[in-house]
């Protein structure tokens, strides 16, 4: 364990704000790759950080302090997501479009970029969590399965549909 | 080389992500020197992962970062001191002896084992019963959720910490799941209905 999560886990209250920087804007990152929506993810990391707050007498170091706070994020971002998906009934609004796109479409907004953001906003909410924190955050599987609360082998999984379903959008041809 | 000896997809994303030991990758990459189906397929799952790359996050504005840790501790106090006041609601008797009276006029109007409202409904309830941890506890029905909803951790934990907040959980259920919280939500909201009928309280 790291000298920031041993602290952490003994309990030191004057840790917290070192956390909260050394960690904000991986989860940032990681909220808004799950949310698709900037708003949603500046909230949520946030909240997120409340919850890690709330929670701190709960991390016992078993896993590392970041695996630990990844798994809270990533709960919580889905958990959002799916109360979301019971407000607004149609499974598009998350699944699909609930990421909103640049005001004027214009020509800085390349035709690549709307391509991009329609495949991730495509994937199922965990394959986009797993894939990013996979390809993104350049986590391990084991690290991945540790923080989307799954097994190394489902994470995989989880992993190898969200890169076939960006093959298939976004890879022009190539399937066999 | 014939279809018949071409690499799973599985294995040529393992090749492309570099999960592969280096053996396996000198065999692939022998492979697909002799294989067009197979070098078509690597170029395509490279291109989509090249594009996915470039796909940014939007940068807040700097102020954000500048107030993020001062946010999140003005946040933090904000959520202790509404804790606290509901903690008072419910120490106020005949508020928590009516919410039980309500409860278990609900519980007698429908079938013990039928979902008879929906868990968004049921959550109400249960926060403005106050379930408190104790009760839950007691009613050993913690120890069931334990076991039905598997290893999740932080979601056991929800559940155990921040008992009036059990939506957070809800969120990860199946609808086979979601029902078979519904009833042992109902059965906890009984046990304590039964809690306080015991301590002469009340109906």
């Amino acid at each position: 364990m790291d000298e920031l999560s041993t602290r952490f886990a003994s309990g030191d209250e004057t840790v917290f704000d070192e956390v909260v920087n050394t960690y904000s804007r991986r989860i940032y990152e990681l909220c808004y790759r799950i949310l698709r929506n900037e708003e949603e993810a500046r909230d949520m990391a946030q909240e997120v950080f409340v919850r890690v707050y709330e929670k701190r007498g709960k991390f016992g170091g078993r896993s590392s302090l970041y695996t630990w706070i990844y798994r809270i994020a990533t709960n919580m971002c889905l958990t959002r997501l799916k109360k979301i998906k019971v407000q607004t009934v149609p499974l598009e609004a998350v699944e699909g479009t609930l990421e909103a796109r640049p005001e004027s479409d214009g020509p800085d907004y390349s035709r690549l970029e709307a391509a991009v953001k329609d495949a991730m906003a495509g994937l199922p909410p965990r394959q986009r969590a797993v894939f990013a924190m996979r390809f993104f955050d350049k986590l391990s599987f084991k690290e991945v399965a540790e923080a989307s609360g799954t097994t190394v082998g489902a994470a995989k999984a989880n992993y190898h549909h969200a890169v076939k379903h960006l093959r298939n959008t976004l890879g022009e041809g190539g399937q066999r | 080389m014939s279809a018949r000896n071409c690499i799973s997809e599985d294995r040529l994303i393992d090749f492309v992500d570099g999960e592969v030991t280096p053996e396996e990758a000198a065999s692939i990459q022998a492979h697909l020197e002799e294989c067009p189906a197979c070098g078509a397929a690597v170029e395509s799952l490279r291109r989509a992962l090249g594009a996915a790359a470039s796909d940014r996050v939007p940068e807040p504005e700097p102020a954000y970062w500048a107030y993020f840790a001062g946010n999140v501790r003005s946040r933090v106090a904000s959520r202790a001191e509404s804790k606290k006041r509901r903690f008072r609601l419910v120490l106020i008797p005949g508020l928590a002896t009516a919410a039980a009276c309500v409860l278990l006029v609900a519980v007698l109007m429908r079938g013990p084992m039928e979902p008879a409202r929906d868990l968004e409904s049921i959550i109400t309830d249960l926060n403005t019963a106050a379930v408190t941890e104790e009760v839950l506890l007691e009613s050993g029905v913690d120890a069931l959720l334990l076991g039905e909803i598997g290893t999740d951790a932080v979601l056991l934990d929800d559940y155990l910490t921040e008992t009036g907040e059990v939506g957070e959980m809800v969120g990860e259920l199946n609808e086979e799941e979601e029902i078979d919280l519904i009833n042992k939500l109902n059965s906890i909201m009984e046990l304590r209905s039964g809690f306080d009928s015991d301590a002469g309280k009340g109906c």
